[in-house]
């Protein structure tokens, strides 16, 4: 009797186990997706939801459902550095400096040699062409963004690229890159792409600077030359005035002097008119004794002949 | 009880060979069942499966999604004997997947083959282009696209047959001068940042040649204006000035003769002059002794 009950609760016991084990295995379909990720839902390899929304669901457990997480939020970015001229060891720079003894760089439509760098970001736009349709989806991106880089450059002039014409390359390589990897569909979308290096290499460095500093001279002595015009003019102006001024004082000077004078004679011919010999007598007289007294030497000459002018003095003051 | 024992013996046994010959084919791969070795079916749609169990049919994944190598570096000449240095990426995928299980062949090797095979394909392509059809400022000459297209569209017929491989697309990565033809490179663009410095200086002092003209000119047209207006000012005046003397004196014009004979005369007559003077002037008039005056 006992033995039978015993037998009868440890049978109870072990199918009270075998039960939480089956729970266990189907509460173990249970999983999440995090904010910033997508999932692909799979049954038997075959995808049945291809983006599984961030939150808590539940798939059939292993080994009838799988779940593929992509970040698909997370930007990423990768530095393309396949063009620069830095040789750091393990650098892809250094790699192809290895296998060909030679600087990388890129060639200009007028064919100069530049070094350029660029920063691409990146992130999943599509999780099931990411995962699905493409091995080494970064690697692809690298090689696309340079083919674009050399497509790009190889018709453009060297001053475009290092001065001017960077947010243009810019858009060129996002337009282009990404064209490519729709059509192959990678599965990922680029958000920024960045020049960050764009210089001519070491070797020639110092004849680019010197154009620059060429530049620079240039708007210096002309804009030397602009101020000392302007210096020029206002001075120029400055004399003008005086010019115009000293006119007008003149005008004025010579119009006042002709009313005083004109008014002094009006007096005189007043008076002359009053008494006509006596004022020119007396006029001439005033003349006389206003004259003579400033005159050094006065000759008086006889009117019947006399050669030797007799020397007086008249009128002077000693 | 025996019964029990029978149908748990018959479970286990159904679980196990389902485990065997059942399988699964996911988005990634392909799978070819072969059946001692001699291939039976091609599963390319993913999903659950089934086989004969163990040891009679055997399960191949192949890689369906597609894969990027980089191309050795090789230089060739152009069709102007320009050399030059290029390495090209190729992307490809399995798109036979039964061909390229039996041409034997892992995907390295693949690799290699049809890099080997884009390299010669350059060369020959190349053969037909200029270095002005590889980099032109005018981008409508550049032709590097059509001569990707080229090449990818010669690869891709040897590679379907030979590996039953399709060439999604090939591009070029890399372009670059050997040493030698780099040197050259690098000194032609010294001589032109030369040249553009010296046209920047010249350019600035042709500027500032012209600027001092202009202000020249500036310059004496202002004072040539002032002056003009000056004068015209002092002509006014003296107008004017005139104006005035001629009404006054012409009211009685032999008074007005006389003043300015006295006014002449004093301005004459300064200091350190010498006078001679007649005993007839006037002014000794009373001085003089004559006979008449008897004194």
């Amino acid at each position: 009797m006992e033995m039978k009950s015993a037998i009868l609760s440890s049978k109870r016991f072990i199918c009270y186990i075998l039960i939480v084990l089956v729970l266990l295995y189907i509460a173990s379909g249970i999983y999440s997706i995090p904010q910033t990720q997508a999932g692909i839902h799979q049954r038997f390899g075959r995808i049945i939801n291809p983006n599984v929304k961030p939150g808590i669901h539940y798939a059939l457990p292993w080994p009838i459902d799988k779940i593929d997480k992509v970040s698909v939020m997370i930007v990423q970015r990768i530095l393309i550095d396949d063009f620069s001229s830095n040789l750091e060891q393990g650098s892809i720079p250094y790699v192809f400096h290895k296998m060909t003894g030679l600087t990388p760089n890129c060639i200009s439509g007028d064919n100069n040699i530049v070094n350029i760098i660029c920063a691409i970001q990146y992130s999943v736009s599509n999780p099931v062409d990411y995962l699905f349709r493409i091995k080494d989806n970064e690697r692809f991106l690298r090689d696309i963004v340079c083919n674009s880089t050399i497509k790009c450059l190889a018709a453009l002039q060297v001053d475009e690229i290092l001065t001017y014409g960077k947010r243009k390359i810019e858009n060129m390589l996002k337009t282009r890159a990404q064209e490519k990897l729709d059509n192959l569909n990678c599965g990922l979308i680029i958000s920024f792409v960045e020049l960050r290096d764009v210089s001519p290499p070491g070797t020639v460095q110092r004849a680019f600077d010197d154009v620059i500093n060429a530049k620079i001279d240039r708007r210096k002595i002309v804009s030397q030359a602009e101020s000392r015009r302007t210096e020029q003019v206002l001075q120029a102006k400055a004399t003008a005035t005086k010019v115009i001024e000293k006119a007008k004082t003149y005008k004025v000077e010579k119009i006042s002097a002709a009313h005083g004078e004109t008014q002094r004679f009006g007096k005189q011919l007043e008076s002359y008119r009053e008494t006509k010999k006596v004022t020119k007598k007396r006029l001439y007289f005033e003349f006389v004794k206003q004259v003579f007294p400033d005159i050094e030497k006065v000759y008086i000459v006889d009117n019947e002949g006399n050669k030797n002018p007799a020397k007086i003095k008249i009128f002077s003051d000693n | 009880m025996k019964t029990k024992i029978l149908l748990l013996m018959i479970a286990v046994i159904v679980l196990v060979l389902a485990c065997y010959s059942l399988f699964t084919v996911n988005e990634k791969e392909f799978v070819i069942v072969t059946r001692f070795g001699k291939p039976v079916r091609t599963l390319e749609q993913a999903g659950l499966y089934f086989k004969r169990s163990g040891f009679l049919e055997t399960v191949n994944r192949i890689e369906k999604r597609a894969k990027v190598f980089k191309t050795q570096p090789i230089q060739l000449l152009l069709g102007d004997k320009n050399p030059l240095i290029i390495t090209c990426y190729v992307c490809w995928k399995i798109s036979d997947p039964l061909t390229f299980l039996q041409s034997l062949t892992s995907s390295d090797i693949v690799d290699q083959k049809i890099g080997d095979m884009v390299n010669s394909l350059l060369g020959s392509t190349l053969g037909d282009y200029t270095i002005e059809n590889i980099i032109n400022v005018r981008p409508e000459l550049v032709k590097l696209e059509e001569i990707e297209a080229r090449i990818l569209q010669e690869s891709e017929q040897k590679a379907i047959k030979k590996y039953g491989i399709k060439i999604i697309d090939v591009g070029i990565r890399r372009l670059a001068y050997p040493q030698i033809v780099t040197q050259s490179v690098y000194d032609r663009m010294r001589a032109e940042r030369e040249k553009e410095a010296k046209r920047y200086l010249a350019e600035g002092k042709e500027e500032v040649a012209k600027i001092e003209a202009q202000t020249d000119k500036e310059v004496a047209q202002i004072i040539a204006e002032a002056n003009k207006e000056a004068e015209i000012l002092k002509g006014q005046g003296d107008k004017e000035a005139m104006g005035i003397y001629a009404e006054a004196y012409k009211q009685d014009p032999a008074f007005f003769e006389f003043t300015k004979s006295l006014e002449a005369c004093s301005e004459v007559l300064k200091r350190k002059s010498t006078l001679i003077l007649s005993t007839e002037s006037e002014i000794f008039k009373y001085l003089k002794y004559t006979g008449k005056t008897g004194e």
